[in-house]
C-alpha cells in the first residue's frame, strides 16, 4: 500500500544525502574543468582527416598533441524504501525498509605527445546487504601508463589473450609492448590474483571471499604474413589456500597457440590448440596429476548478408583452464549458413552436434544433435512494413544408457504497422518427447501493439501486451495455463525527460495442482534533469514507484511489495 | 563415432561448395575512388565516406572493400571482436557519387590509414594521395555505466522473455557457444513463468574492448509446472566484448544469470564464493532446483580390477590409488582395491559365481535398484553402515554410496564380475565429490 509513503520526504532525503556526500568541495579537486565537445585530441584528428582529403599530412605530425589533463568524479546516489506485507512475505526477495546506495567513480588522466597516465577507482557505499554485503567496497582501481609502444597497468587488469589460456580479469600488474611501426612481436605479461573483489585481499569474510588464485600469463603475438597472425600463450594458476575446508585446490599450466588467417578479405580462419597440466589436491588426500588438451577451429565466409561458418572443438575430460574458459569433455561440430532469399528476405540453417565421454571414462555417453532453420520474409504478404519470420528447431539428446529426449519447436513471428500502430505477434509450439515418459507440449502466443503519438515536441508511446502460454503432458498428469495482460505508456519530452508507466495482470491456472496464482503489478518511472540540483552537478534524477501484489489459492502464500526508489547522478 | 557427425560434416561441405559461386565476386571494374574521414560520435570512432566516380551506367558491377591498414602498409587483421573489415557490395547498377561506408571503433594503440581495395583481387583502388592518415584518440576502457546499461538490457530482454532481443546482445564468439545458449534461453522461457532479476555491479575490470564484470544479484522465478516462487542470490561473473563498437555478451560463469537450462551447459567457468549458497538451476531433464553449485559435473572414472594384482600397489589412477591391503576380518588377504583417501573402497573378493563379495572400509550403503552410476545425482544423508561392519554379497551390477572418513561422498559401481575366488575380473566405476556436498 502506498499509505504512509512520503515522496517529498524521500526526495528531500536524497537531496540532503547528495549534498552531504557530494559537497561542493569536490568541485575544487578538479584539476581542469572538462571542456566537453571538441577536445584538443579530437580537433587534431579532425584536422588530420580533413587535410588528408587534398593535402597530405606529414607522417607523425599528429603525434604532437597538446597536453590534456582531466579529473572527473561521478556519483550515482540511490535511496530505496520497500515494504512487504502479507502472510507469504518470506517469498519476497526485496530488502525491507529504507536503504541507500552510492556508487562513486574517480577518473584522472594526463596525456601529452601520445603518452598518458591515468588513475581510476570506484567505491560502492551502501547499507543494503542485498546490494553489497559490505558497507564500503572498492569496486575498481587501476593506474595506467600508456605510450605508443608501452602500456603498463597496476590494479584491475582485463586480459583477453585467447579463450583457452587467459580470458578474464586479474588484480595485479600487466605490461604490453609493441614497437611503433607494429612490425615486431607484441608482448603481453600479466601477474596477479583472480580475486573477485578487492576486499578479498584484506577481509576473509565468507560472504564475499573468493578463491585465492594467483595467475601469471604471457602472450607473444606476431603477424607472420599478410593476413596471418599467430599468438603463443602461457598461463599458470596457483591456489594459495582452501576457500573452505572442503575445497579442492588446483595448480594449472596451460600452453596454447592461437591464430587468425584471412586468405581473402571475406574469409577468416581462426583456431587454437592447447595443452594443460593440472595438479589437484583434495582435503586429506594426496596430490593427483592430470593432463589434457583442447583444440578449436573455425572458418567464416562473410560477404554482404551471406555468411557461412563452420566450427569444430574438442576438449578432453582432463583439460582444465582456470584463467581461460572451456567446457571440458566435449567434442562439437557446428555449421551455420545464412544468405539472402530474394528481395530483402533471408534464410538461415544451423546444424550442431556434440558428445562427451571422450576418454571412455563414462559408462554412458551423451550426444546432442540440433538443427535450426529459419526464413525471414520482408514486405511479407505485399505489405510494405510486413516482416514474417518462421523458424524450426529440432534438438535431440541421445544418452547411450537409457534416455532419449527430443525437442521440436516451431515459431512464427509477424511484425507490421497498421495505420501507425506497430504490431508484433508471435506464435510458438514446442513438443518434448522423453523416452519412456509422457510427452510435453507447450503453446505460446504473444501480441504486442504499440503506437507513436507526436504532440508538439512530446512523443507518447502507448503499449499493450497480451501473452498466453499453455503447457501440458500427454498423460494429463500436469497442465498449466499462464496469461499476461499489460498496458503502459512512455512519454518522451523534448528536453530528454521520460515518464514510463506499466501495469497489468498475470495469472497461472493449474489443472493438476490447486494453488493457482494471480499477480497485479504497476510501476511508474520518471527520469528528468533536475534544474534545482544543477549547482551540485546533478545531470539526471529518477523516481520509481512499484507495486506487486501476489495472491494464491492458498491464502498463506499471499504477499504484496510496495517500493519506491529515487536516485540522482552527479558529475564534477 | 556415429554417422551423425559425418552427415553433418558432409552437409557442411556441400553448403561450402554451394557457397563458392554465391560468394564469388564479379571482376573488378576500373574506377576512381577517394576517401574522406571524419570523427565519429565516439572518441575513437571514425566515419568514412567513399566517393566513386567514373563508373558509367552499363559497365557492370563494382565491388569494393574498405579496410584499415597499418602505417607500414600491412593490412590490419584485427583482434577478434575488435574490428571486422567493412564490406560494401557497391552498386549493382552503376552510380557516381558519395556513399558512407560505416563507422567503427579503432584500437587506440595503433595508427591507421584507410584504403579501398577491390574485394576480389585485393588491389588497392584508391590512389596514394587519397589515403587517409589517422591517429585514433585515446579510447577509454569500457565504462562502468556502459557495462551496467548493457547488463540492464540483458536483464530486460531476459525477464521480458524477448529471445530475439537477448540474442542480439550475444557475441557470435560466445565462449559457451551461442547456439547452446539460445537453446537454453528458449527452455528457460518455457519453464520459468515469471522472472525477476535485480543486480548490482560489485566490480568491473575493463580495457577498450573487453570487460570482466562481477555482479551481485537477487532473483525470483516461478517454475510454471510447480507455481512455487523461488528466490536466490549470489555473486557471479560475466565477460563482455566489443564487436563493431557494440558491447556483446562473451561468456558467463556459474552461477548463471541467464540460460540456466540444460544443466548450465552455456557456462564456461565457476565463481565459487565463500559460502557457496544455494542457487536456482535447471537440470538437463528440465527440473528447476535450488542447490549449491558444484565445481564441475563429477566425472565418472573406470578401472578394471583383476585378481590378483594386475595393478601394482601405489599405481595412480586418477585421484584414487590402487593398493593392496588387509580387508576386514580376512586377516592375510591381499587384494587389489581402490583407496579413497585412506578408506578402502571397495575391495572385491571372489566368491562362488555368480555371487561376489565387496568389502568397504568406509561408511557405505547399497543403493537399491540402481544399476547405473550415471543416474546417481545425489546420495543419501544418512543410513550408512559402519565401516567394515559387514560386507556385501550379491550378483550383477551393484552401486554403493560411500561416506568417507574425510567427510566427502563417493559413488562406486561394481559390474562385470566374472571368475571365482582365485581368478576373477571386475569393472569398477567411481565418482568422487570433492566439494563436500552430496550432489553429483
Amino acid at each position: 500500500m502506498m499509505a504512509g509513503w512520503d515522496v517529498k520526504r524521500c526526495a528531500l532525503a536524497t537531496v540532503i544525502a547528495g549534498a552531504v556526500l557530494l559537497g561542493p568541495q569536490w568541485s575544487a579537486l578538479a584539476a581542469e574543468p572538462e571542456t566537453g565537445g571538441e577536445t584538443p585530441q579530437n580537433k587534431t584528428t579532425q584536422e588530420a582527416a580533413t587535410a588528408s582529403g587534398g593535402e597530405k599530412v606529414p607522417p607523425g605530425a599528429q603525434d604532437s598533441t597538446p597536453p590534456e589533463k582531466k579529473f572527473k568524479i561521478t556519483s550515482e546516489y540511490t535511496f530505496t524504501n520497500n515494504k512487504v506485507s502479507g502472510p507469504g512475505q518470506a517469498a519476497s526477495s526485496l530488502s525491507r525498509g529504507s536503504h541507500f546506495t552510492d556508487v562513486l567513480n574517480f577518473d584522472w588522466n594526463n596525456t601529452k605527445d601520445g603518452n598518458g597516465l591515468s588513475l581510476t577507482f570506484g567505491l560502492n557505499i551502501t547499507d543494503d546487504s542485498t546490494v553489497d554485503p559490505k558497507r564500503l567496497n572498492l569496486t575498481n582501481f587501476a593506474l595506467n601508463y600508456a605510450s605508443p609502444t608501452h602500456n603498463a597497468t597496476l590494479g584491475d587488469v582485463a586480459a583477453s589473450f585467447s579463450p583457452y589460456s587467459m580470458s578474464g580479469s586479474v588484480k595485479g600488474l600487466s605490461y604490453r609492448y609493441q614497437d611503433a611501426e607494429q612490425r615486431g612481436p607484441e608482448l603481453s605479461l600479466v601477474y596477479g590474483s583472480q580475486y573477485a573483489r578487492w576486499d578479498n585481499f584484506w577481509d576473509n569474510d565468507p560472504n564475499t571471499q573468493s578463491t585465492p588464485r594467483m595467475v601469471r600469463a604471457a602472450r607473444v603475438k606476431q603477424q607472420l604474413a599478410d593476413g596471418l597472425t599467430v599468438g603463443v600463450n602461457y598461463a599458470q594458476t596457483h591456489d594459495r589456500w582452501r576457500l573452505t575446508d572442503s575445497t579442492t585446490m588446483y595448480n594449472t599450466r596451460v600452453w596454447s597457440s592461437d591464430w587468425v588467417y584471412k586468405p581473402t578479405p571475406f574469409w577468416t580462419h581462426s583456431g587454437e590448440i592447447a595443452r594443460s597440466a593440472l595438479g589437484q589436491a583434495d582435503p586429506g588426500a594426496g596430490y593427483a596429476k592430470y593432463s589434457g588438451s583442447a583444440v578449436r577451429f573455425s572458418s567464416v565466409m562473410e560477404k554482404g548478408q551471406a555468411r557461412f561458418e563452420t566450427e569444430y572443438e574438442k576438449v578432453t575430460p582432463y583439460f582444465l583452464t582456470q584463467a581461460g574458459s572451456a567446457i571440458v569433455d566435449k567434442e562439437k561440430l557446428k555449421t551455420s549458413w545464412q544468405d539472402r532469399l530474394g528481395l530483402g528476405s533471408t534464410y538461415h540453417v544451423i546444424a550442431y552436434w556434440d558428445r562427451n565421454n571422450l576418454a571412455g571414462q563414462l559408462s554412458a555417453s551423451d550426444q546432442n544433435i540440433n538443427y535450426e532453420a529459419g526464413v525471414t520474409f520482408r514486405q511479407a504478404f505485399g505489405r510494405e512494413n510486413g516482416i514474417f519470420d518462421i523458424s524450426l528447431t529440432r534438438n535431440r539428446e541421445h544418452d547411450t544408457a537409457t534416455t532419449n529426449r527430443m525437442d521440436k519447436t516451431l515459431n512464427f513471428n509477424y511484425k507490421d504497422n497498421f495505420n501507425g500502430i506497430d504490431a508484433d505477434a508471435t506464435l510458438g509450439y514446442t513438443r518434448t518427447d522423453n523416452a519412456g515418459a509422457a510427452s510435453q507440449y507447450s503453446w505460446t502466443h504473444n501480441l504486442t501493439l504499440s503506437g507513436n503519438l507526436v504532440r508538439g515536441k512530446t512523443t507518447i508511446v502507448p503499449t499493450v501486451t497480451i501473452a498466453h502460454n499453455k503447457q501440458a503432458y500427454s498423460d494429463f498428469s500436469s497442465r498449466v495455463m499462464t496469461r499476461e495482460y499489460s498496458l503502459g505508456f512512455t512519454v518522451n519530452y523534448a528536453d530528454g525527460d521520460t515518464l514510463t508507466f506499466a501495469g497489468g495482470w498475470k495469472n497461472a491456472d493449474y489443472y493438476s495442482l490447486t494453488d493457482n496464482s494471480n499477480n497485479w503489478f504497476a510501476s511508474l518511472n520518471w527520469t528528468f534533469k533536475p534544474a534545482f540540483l544543477k549547482a551540485l552537478g546533478a545531470t539526471s534524477m529518477y523516481i520509481k514507484v512499484g507495486i506487486n501484489d501476489y495472491s494464491y489459492t492458498t491464502y498463506s502464500r499471499n504477499y504484496r511489495e510496495n517500493s519506491i526508489a529515487t536516485g540522482v547522478r552527479c558529475e564534477f | 563415432m556415429s554417422t551423425k557427425p559425418i552427415t553433418i560434416f558432409l552437409t557442411a561441405a556441400l553448403l561450402l561448395l554451394a557457397a563458392v559461386p554465391v560468394l564469388a565476386a564479379e571482376p573488378a571494374q576500373p574506377a576512381v575512388v577517394s576517401i574522406q574521414a571524419e570523427k565519429g560520435s565516439g572518441q575513437n570512432e571514425f566515419l568514412f565516406t567513399a566517393a566513386v566516380t567514373g563508373v558509367n551506367p552499363g559497365e557492370g558491377r563494382f565491388q569494393v572493400l574498405m579496410q584499415l591498414a597499418r602505417l607500414n602498409g600491412e593490412f590490419y587483421d584485427g583482434d577478434p571482436g575488435l574490428f571486422t573489415p567493412l564490406a560494401w557490395n557497391g552498386a549493382t547498377a552503376a552510380w557516381t557519387g558519395t556513399r558512407t561506408i560505416d563507422r567503427f571503433a579503432t584500437d587506440r594503440t595503433r595508427r591507421y590509414r584507410a584504403v579501398i581495395r577491390d574485394a576480389v583481387s585485393g588491389a588497392t583502388v584508391a590512389a596514394g594521395q587519397d589515403q587517409t592518415l589517422l591517429q585514433p584518440g585515446k579510447a577509454p576502457p569500457i565504462g562502468r555505466q556502459e557495462a551496467l546499461d548493457f547488463l540492464d538490457k540483458l536483464a530486460e530482454n531476459y525477464t521480458a522473455k524477448n529471445y530475439t532481443g537477448f540474442m542480439k546482445l550475444v557475441s557470435t564468439d560466445f565462449a559457451g557457444d551461442d547456439f547452446v545458449l539460445s537453446n537454453a534461453l528458449r527452455k528457460d522461457f518455457q519453464l520459468l513463468g515469471d522472472i525477476s532479476i535485480r543486480f548490482t555491479m560489485s566490480s568491473i575490470t575493463a580495457n577498450d574492448y573487453f570487460a570482466n564484470v562481477t555482479a551481485v544479484y537477487r532473483r525470483s522465478v516461478t517454475p510454471v509446472l510447480t507455481g512455487q516462487r523461488l528466490n536466490d542470490s549470489g555473486i557471479t561473473e560475466l565477460a563482455l566484448i566489443k564487436e563493431k563498437g557494440q558491447l556483446k555478451l562473451y561468456s558467463m560463469k556459474k552461477p548463471l544469470l541467464f540460460g540456466l537450462a540444460n544443466g548450465g551447459a552455456a557456462a564456461t567457468g565457476i565463481l565459487m564464493s565463500g559460502q557457496n549458497q544455494s542457487v536456482i538451476q535447471i537440470t538437463r531433464a528440465g527440473t528447476v532446483v535450488v542447490g549449491p553449485i558444484t565445481s564441475a559435473s563429477v566425472p565418472v572414472r573406470t578401472v578394471v580390477l583383476q585378481g590378483y594384482n594386475t595393478l601394482g600397489a601405489g599405481d595412480n589412477v586418477e585421484s584414487l590409488r590402487v593398493s593392496t591391503g588387509t580387508v576386514g576380518n580376512n586377516a592375510v588377504m591381499s587384494l587389489p582395491s581402490l583407496t579413497f583417501f585412506g578408506d578402502l573402497a571397495p575391495a572385491i573378493i571372489g566368491w562362488v559365481a555368480p555371487s561376489y563379495e565387496v568389502y568397504i572400509s568406509a561408511q557405505w550403503q547399497l543403493l537399491p535398484g540402481v544399476t547405473d552410476i550415471n543416474r546417481v545425482t545425489s546420495v543419501p544423508a544418512g543410513g550408512y553402515a559402519a565401516a567394515i561392519s559387514s560386507s556385501s554379497t550379491g550378483t550383477g551390477t551393484r552401486v554403493f554410496a560411500l561416506h568417507l572418513s574425510n567427510g566427502k561422498y563417493a559413488v562406486v559401481q561394481v559390474s562385470n564380475w566374472v571368475g571365482n575366488a582365485d581368478n576373477w575380473r571386475a569393472t569398477v566405476l567411481y565418482k568422487y565429490q570433492s566439494d563436500g556436498t552430496r550432489n553429483f
